[in-house]
């Protein structure tokens, strides 16, 4: 597994989160689509139409907290990029002063020769 | 099969092929939102996303936080949605049953039900119980989650980890019944959201119009529905009452919400009501406030709790059937007032309180529905100044409480008060204080270590509502505060004469 590997995969879950965001926007949609054809027409009819806007509102919440689950997972991928990044010119940089190896962890390590 | 109905229910016409399309759309829609919770819950144990969170714990704990509390809303949405979805058949089934005579269908036996209604109910009850293994499986993939980082970390396989993590959730669900209470307890919203769309669903049974928004009436609806189908069968009788002990004392009169609580222990248990009832414990607390400057006394009337779970209206008032008699609105239905309604009349009027004189109702759990249905009976306020109430862990959001202030206290990890599927209504004249005693930060440490220990009904023990109140007199908020201005006459600390007053069902 390499970091490119591994930050297309988090920018995949981002992606993931905002199109599960749009299934859920487009799932209540529907309902209320179905709802507004319903010939229904009573008191008991209204109330239960008002359990459902309650309800829908709940979602559309879930929602909204997906869109930002997917803006935070492309943040998180930047991170670890420049993080990694960071690592690994760390570990060059004492590679470089002192001659020898003395990461065992950082990017190499974590994502492969690749990384 | 299409037909049209006119009347019942509020004069109604139903479509009921269009009734049964939005049930099989709701279902859908809640089918669908489940494959997206899992999807959503399944984000955040994904080995890329796993692997980088070392590189950014932070950000990944965002990430974590936020996939959390979408799946929260999520689930609150499927549970809704699969109520919805029960309670739009069992609409359309009580339409088709409108040839029924709603008077039979009042005073027929559960048994005696159509089984199509039965069916629907099925289906209420089923649902939730599989939205809630759904929201165990997410809580458990949330619980699992470091430990699968941490062993996929090490190498080891991804679906032996996934294996391991199902062992986990079968353990889960082979728990008691209590984990559900539990998880009722932790998500009070969802709670009574699930027995407002109950309510709902039974709504269309009833005689009368149902209101917009009626949830309220539906759970009212549900207890008559139950009263009429118990008396049918020879349950939640009214009994006559009549007054067998009645015990004086003076001491130093309450000055604060902490100590009208404290009054309330003497008639339960510091566990409340659910521990069983206690000979020593039923009666009706009564103090004598001296009247100031030569006017005449104010009266405060604790009245109590559930003494009884019984369903045949036994020795006590204070009992089930006094519990379903007094949510059914038996009163203003139909004129006879429940057996603990008379049980507080009859010791105010042997305590002495004349009429005009002003009183403090306070009552806890079944003492606070007493004491909100003695204020919303037109009657009993015509007769009595009624001041002020106070109600703690009690269900009366369903009540008509207008000119008289009350303060109403819930604590959040609590049932009871959810089960008229309500919130209280917000008017000027009525403040509900909500206390979230499940925080881990400003929460009762006493009932969150009780809930973590298995007992689903702590949030309702009398003590933690002795502990809330001490907080509520701390707060300056100015709700509260126009009720202690309003309760401040009663609360003057003089000497009060206290009388006790037990009341028994006749034999």
């Amino acid at each position: 597994m390499t970091l490119d590997d591994t930050i297309e995969g988090i920018e995949r879950c981002a992606r993931r989160a905002a199109a599960l965001a749009e299934r859920v926007r487009s799932g209540v949609q529907g309902l209320h689509r179905s709802a507004d054809d319903t010939d229904w027409h009573s008191p008991a009819s209204r109330a239960m139409r008002d359990a459902l806007d309650g309800r829908t509102r709940e979602a559309l919440a879930a929602g909204e907290y997906l869109d930002e689950a997917a803006g935070l997972l492309r943040r998180h991928a930047q991170r670890a990029r420049d993080r990694a990044i960071a690592l690994e010119q760390a570990a060059d940089l004492a590679r470089q002063v002192l001659g020898e190896p003395v990461l065992s962890g950082g990017s190499g390590a974590l994502f492969g020769a690749d990384g | 099969m299409s037909l049209s109905v006119a009347g019942g229910a509020g004069g109604v016409r139903a479509n009921l092929d269009e009734l049964s399309r939005l049930a099989t759309a709701v279902q859908t829609e809640a089918e669908s939102s489940t494959h997206i919770a899992a999807a959503v819950a399944a984000l955040a144990t994904e080995p890329d996303f796993l692997v980088s969170s070392a590189l950014d714990p932070l950000g990944a704990t965002e990430v974590v936080a936020a996939l959390g509390l979408a799946v929260e809303r999520l689930t609150a949405y499927i549970a809704g949605q699969v109520i919805l979805a029960g309670a739009v058949r069992a609409a359309a089934v009580a339409y088709q049953l409108s040839d029924l005579e709603t008077s039979e269908l009042l005073t027929a036996g559960w048994h005696e039900l159509p089984p199509p209604v039965l069916a629907a109910a099925a289906v209420v009850v089923a649902g939730a119980g599989l939205v809630w293994v759904g929201e165990r499986a997410v809580v458990r993939a949330g619980l699992d989650a470091p430990a699968a980082a941490h062993a996929l970390a090490q190498g080891r396989d991804v679906g032996e980890v996934a294996a391991a993590s199902g062992q986990h959730l079968r353990d889960d669900l082979a728990g008691d019944g209590a984990v559900l209470l539990e998880w009722m307890v932790r998500h009070p919203d969802v709670s009574r959201e699930a027995l407002a769309t109950i309510a709902l669903a039974a709504g269309p049974l009833l005689p009368g119009d149902p209101q917009p928004g009626g949830a309220s009436v539906g759970m009212a609806g549900v207890s008559a529905l139950l009263l009429a189908g118990g008396r049918s069968v020879g349950l939640f009788a009214s009994k006559p009452v009549r007054v067998t002990a009645v015990h004086t004392r003076t001491q130093a009169g309450p000055t604060s919400v902490r100590d009208l609580t404290a009054r309330l222990a003497r008639l339960t248990t510091p566990r409340g009501t659910l521990q069983g009832y206690q000979p020593n414990k039923a009666g009706v607390l009564i103090d004598r406030v001296p009247g100031a400057g030569g006017s005449p006394p104010r009266w405060i009337v604790y009245v109590p709790p559930t003494s009884d779970w019984g369903v045949t209206g036994g020795r006590y008032p204070s009992d089930l059937t006094s519990n379903v008699a007094m949510v059914s609105k038996e009163g203003p239905r139909t004129g006879q007032r429940p057996d603990s309604v008379v049980q507080a009349l009859t010791a105010m009027r042997r305590a002495g309180i004349r009429p005009g004189e002003p009183v403090m109702l306070v009552g806890f759990s079944q003492g606070g529905i007493t004491a909100a249905a003695l204020a919303s009976d037109p009657a009993v306020r015509q007769e009595y100044n009624v001041e002020a109430v106070l109600t703690e862990g009690a269900p009366i959001s369903e009540f008509a409480l207008d000119d008289v202030a009350v303060l109403s206290i819930e604590n959040d990890a609590d049932l009871i008060p959810e089960l008229d599927g309500a919130q209280n209504p917000d008017q000027p004249n009525w403040t509900t204080v909500n206390a979230d005693v499940l925080d881990p930060q400003s929460g009762d440490q006493l009932t969150r270590q009780r809930v973590d220990d298995g007992e689903p009904f702590a949030g309702h023990y009398l003590d933690g509502y002795l502990r809330t109140a001490e907080q509520v007199d701390q707060s300056p908020h100015q709700s509260v505060q126009q009720w202690r201005d309003a309760a401040a006459p009663f609360l003057a600390g003089d000497d009060v004469t206290t009388i006790e007053v037990t009341v028994e069902r006749e034999p």
